[in-house]
């Protein structure tokens, strides 16, 4: 058998399947997967034995439906359901949901040039697996290192190489999985869809949070130089003559206290600078946060090193916006006359 | 008569029967029992009782690989649906022998 006609004759199962699936819609959860489970595995066989489309040889997947239903040892629905009559609570309510999702099926499909829009997501179906495969590598690099989510290019830790290959790895199988569900029995099912909504409701918060990379540490923009800001645990201040500072409060430039530490000293104990009030709120910081640690440098002159000067200090510049408001004074009144 | 309103009450009976010798996929049960003469029934009917009498433990499945073709579900009795199949055949028995007596006129005044 050709790829070809198994990729058509497997499209028509799954319409025809879709279909039953609607009319059957009533059905509570549990007794509708036991009954349609293996349908498209039986529809299948019917369609490669024998001529003719499933349609010509079944009949309408809602006549199909209602004679499943009777074999089943179910309550046939009310003769009405069919009609479009009368139709109470919940078999109601899913009617209404599917029918109306199936309108705007169609319609949205033929905006995009397919019968339906769910043509156009099967389609679109691998493009899918490869986002599953991508998101759970993020996911992988960002349990192990928050400070990973870098964007949306997975890194372990600081090594890109570990992320691409974890990234590799993720997309292969979740476009492996993505193949074979088809044939994946109830539980296994069950289990990616769970798994699906899973990925899905930690991308979308994280994608709501701005990366998800949600940290009370505090990063000076400007300074840029803490990267990762995880491997500082205290700030030691030094004046000019290389003396230390105790005591000292950090503060960026809206008055907001600038919290850098990990709170706890090299004995153990909680950092003194960092502690909470009696009342439970939180002390303003002060540095170094455990007054007791020994420190980088003796204090004292010429203690401190300058080893690295990331950034030399900049002389305090005038304001650069004085020159361009300059050139256009005149014009505004021309424009805001013309509107009335 | 309608013969489909008969077939209602022994879809089980027939499936289990077909099952008896020889396991079977869907389509495959379909063509036996149309092949013994229950011409009318349907496949809807057939795939739905395999599936419930799976659900009630007396039919067991197996996935055979077709090189050709796809892949088939097939269906076997267990031990359950023997002792089925044996309990709802004697329930038959005397049934349809009552029946062809009462329309014989041998009933017994």
């Amino acid at each position: 058998m050709s790829n070809g006609m198994t990729s058509t004759s497997s499209l028509e199962v799954e319409q025809y399947c879709d279909a039953v699936r609607a009319a059957l819609v009533d059905l509570p959860g549990e007794l509708g997967d036991d009954l349609l489970d293996d349908l498209p595995y039986h529809l299948t066989e019917v369609l490669a034995e024998g001529e003719g489309s499933l349609r010509e040889r079944l009949g309408e997947p809602t006549v199909y439906a209602e004679e499943l239903r009777a074999a089943a040892g179910l309550e046939p629905v009310a003769a009405d359901f069919a009609a479009g009559g009368a139709r109470t609570g919940l078999a109601d309510i899913a009617a209404r949901v599917t029918d109306f999702a199936g309108r705007v099926d169609v319609r949205v499909g033929s905006l995009v040039g397919y019968p339906r829009l769910v043509d156009l997501l099967r389609a679109l179906r691998p493009g899918w697996w490869v986002l599953r495969g991508w998101i759970i590598a993020l996911f992988t690099c960002g349990v192990h290192d928050r400070s990973s989510w870098n964007g949306l290019t997975p890194s372990l830790g600081s090594s890109a190489l570990a992320g691409f290959c974890i990234t590799v790895v993720a997309v292969a199988a979740s476009v492996w999985f993505g193949g074979r569900s088809p044939r994946f029995t109830r539980w296994p099912r069950r289990a990616i869809a769970v798994g699906n909504a899973v990925i899905a409701v930690w991308a979308l918060t994280a994608l709501a949070s701005g990366g998800g990379a949600t940290t009370t540490y505090y990063v000076d923009p400007a300074a840029g130089s803490y990267s990762p800001p995880f491997d500082v645990s205290d700030v030691y201040v030094y004046d000019q003559n290389g003396n230390r500072v105790d005591g000292a409060r950090l503060f960026d430039q809206n008055g907001n206290p600038i919290q850098v530490g990990s709170g706890t000293c090299q004995d153990g104990n909680p950092a003194p600078g960092a502690e909470t009030g009696a009342d439970g709120t939180a002390r303003a910081w002060t540095y170094p946060l455990c007054p007791g640690d020994p420190g980088p440098f003796r204090s004292g002159p010429g203690a401190v090193r300058t080893a690295s000067p990331t950034s030399t200090p900049s002389a305090p510049t005038s304001s650069p916006r004085a020159t361009p408001t300059s050139t256009r004074t005149a014009r505004p009144k021309a424009t805001t006359s013309t509107t009335r | 008569m309608d013969s489909t309103q008969l077939l209602k009450g022994v879809l089980d009976l027939a499936v289990l029967a077909v099952l008896r010798d020889e396991d079977g996929y869907g389509y495959d049960i379909v063509r036996r029992l149309r092949a013994a003469g229950l011409d009318e029934i349907g496949d809807a009917s057939v795939y739905g009782t395999l599936r419930r009498l799976f659900q009630a433990g007396s039919l067991t499945t197996y996935v055979v690989p077709s090189e050709e073709g796809p892949h088939r579900k097939y269906y076997a009795l267990n031990k359950a649906g023997r002792s089925q199949l044996e309990l709802s055949r004697k329930v038959w028995s005397e049934f349809s022998g009552s029946m062809n007596s009462l329309l014989e006129g041998k009933v017994a005044a």
